[in-house]
């Protein structure tokens, strides 16, 4: 009984110091990966949709959340070898544009040299270097009109094209574009305002 | 009941240093850190953690050698946070041009979001690539309470226990703590010694669901001397702890952090008054984590 009483006491010491609702600041990974079989000698060009539902599908927020910004942090790509490939290296171009409006697309990477594997169990797998800012900046604001629900598109279109290095070899690989991006958002916390500093919350 | 509820909620509070018992928390806390920088980000929480559990294990060396003593007490210790474990070097992920090393908020730093901004590897410019690291929960202090009881005077021994077991919910799981002392007096062995001397070993395991598992382990000699109803304490250890945390979120993927606390040697200085029975004393443990330590026992 004792024993009861003192833990009691202290309990009721420490929630006399009070729980408050505070802000936070975090950030959370997401990707979006879009496979494309490309079979053919020489040149190609294909696209793949990213729909706004994928997208709200990928973030996953807590309730009590607010949407500050989308990062495209990395966009890599991944390649399979499939049987009757000839080709030892791409050269590809990424582009951007939103459903239905394919004449606005924008680079997000020009020219990018790919080595592709030697066996086709192998998987190449690179992180671009050579982003460009403008196709960055359009896909990011995409996905963040998606996030938020602003606008009235549906998706958006990333479309790959290029050719073997040398040119004209035959192609038979499985691409993987994959967009790594991030999401900054806030969210509330019940907390001890004795322990931890911070603004309180504001999220309705 | 609501002294029940009283003792769980301050309880929650204060033993899920994250704040929030919601599994969603946990993943709104680590979401991003999945690589090695996830490592740093928690280690605070890792050193934290073991240090608090490795204090207020005792409050004086004078351990009888006959007459049962027997005292009921809760142990209240408070991490203090230092600027140094607010923040650690960051390395922006693989992929990401530059590869930028970068100071960011560990769990327990500011707010405030870090961006490093990425750049085209054969231009130089802008790539509109950002690479973001979250903001930690800026915390002054971290505190613990446990119980603890602690049976003595047996041929100079005496024996603490520190044991808590409660079911939180259904993202937790079951919280337990287990946690043994034993010390021993040396200064009975030696006539005429004119403070109390004591050698003792303490160990702890806390569980919470399968999500988080951490074991510590100290021993170390205290001594002290006793002026009417004040006594002054004293000792020096080494200790060493553990957290495992390993989370799985509802997409299947799994978060795993093993944190190795950073103290080793601790000593501690600290002031007991006895009042018929009831003790009250207070310590401070200085170390890579100092530890403030407040108790109040009743007892003979």
């Amino acid at each position: 009984m004792k024993r009861k009483m003192i833990l009691i006491l202290l309990s009721a010491l420490i929630l006399m110091m009070g729980c408050t609702s505070q802000l936070f600041h975090t950030v959370a990974t997401f990707n979006l990966t879009r496979v494309i079989p490309v079979d053919q000698t020489g040149y190609f060009r294909k696209a793949a949709l990213i729909a706004k539902d994928d997208v709200l599908a990928a973030l996953g927020l807590p309730e009590k959340s607010r949407i500050k910004k989308i990062n495209i942090e990395t966009l890599t790509v991944s390649v399979t070898k499939r049987s009757g490939n000839t080709a030892t290296a791409l050269k590809v171009s990424g582009t951007v544009y939103e459903a239905g409006n394919p004449a606005a697309k924008e680079f997000m990477f020009k020219d990018y040299p790919v080595p592709l594997p030697t066996t086709s169990s192998e998987l190449a797998n690179y992180g671009i270097t050579m982003l460009i800012e403008k196709g960055i900046n359009k896909l990011k604001q995409n996905i963040q009109n998606f996030a938020t629900k602003l606008g009235q598109i549906q998706g958006v279109y990333y479309e790959i094209e290029g050719d073997t290095n040398p040119a004209g070899q035959k192609i038979a690989l499985d691409i993987a574009l994959t967009v790594n991006a991030s999401i900054e958002y806030d969210y509330c916390a019940d907390v001890l305002s004795e322990l931890f500093s911070g603004e309180k919350c504001d999220i309705e | 009941m609501l002294k029940r509820n009283m003792w769980m909620v301050g309880l929650g509070c204060l033993l899920l240093l994250l704040s929030r018992v919601e599994a969603q928390g946990f993943e709104d806390l680590v979401s991003k850190y999945t690589s090695e920088n996830g490592q740093k980000f928690m280690q605070p929480l890792g050193d934290v953690f073991g240090a608090n559990l490795n204090s207020g294990w005792y409050h004086g060396a004078h351990i009888s050698a006959i007459g049962l003593h027997v005292e009921l007490g809760v142990k209240g210790m408070v991490a203090l946070i230092g600027e140094k474990q607010k923040t650690f070097t960051a390395e922006t992920d693989p992929g990401f041009y530059p590869p930028t090393e970068v100071e960011v908020p560990t769990v327990f730093g500011k707010r405030e979001i870090v961006e490093v901004q990425g750049k085209n590897q054969s231009t130089g410019l802008p790539s509109g690539a950002v690479c973001a690291f979250p903001g930690g929960m800026n915390a002054k202090m971290i505190p613990i309470a446990v119980p603890q009881v602690t049976v003595g005077g047996i041929l100079g021994t005496e024996v603490s226990i520190r044991w808590l077991a409660y079911n939180l919910n259904e993202d937790f799981g079951r919280l337990s703590m287990t946690g043994v002392g034993i010390r021993h007096s040396i200064s009975q062995y030696i006539p005429l010694c004119p403070v109390d001397l004591a050698v003792g070993g303490f160990m702890q395991n806390f569980k919470m669901g399968d999500i988080v598992e951490a074991k510590t382990l100290a021993f170390g000699a205290q001594g002290s001397k006793s002026f009417s109803v004040l006594t002054l304490y004293g000792g020096i250890g080494y200790e060493n702890s553990s957290l495992k945390i390993h989370y799985e979120d509802d997409d299947g993927e799994t978060v795993n952090f093993d944190l190795t606390g950073s103290n080793k040697v601790r000593m501690t200085v600290g002031a007991a008054l006895r009042l018929a029975v009831l003790t009250l004393h207070a310590d401070y443990n200085i170390s890579n984590q100092n530890v403030l330590v407040v108790g109040i026992g009743l007892g003979n």
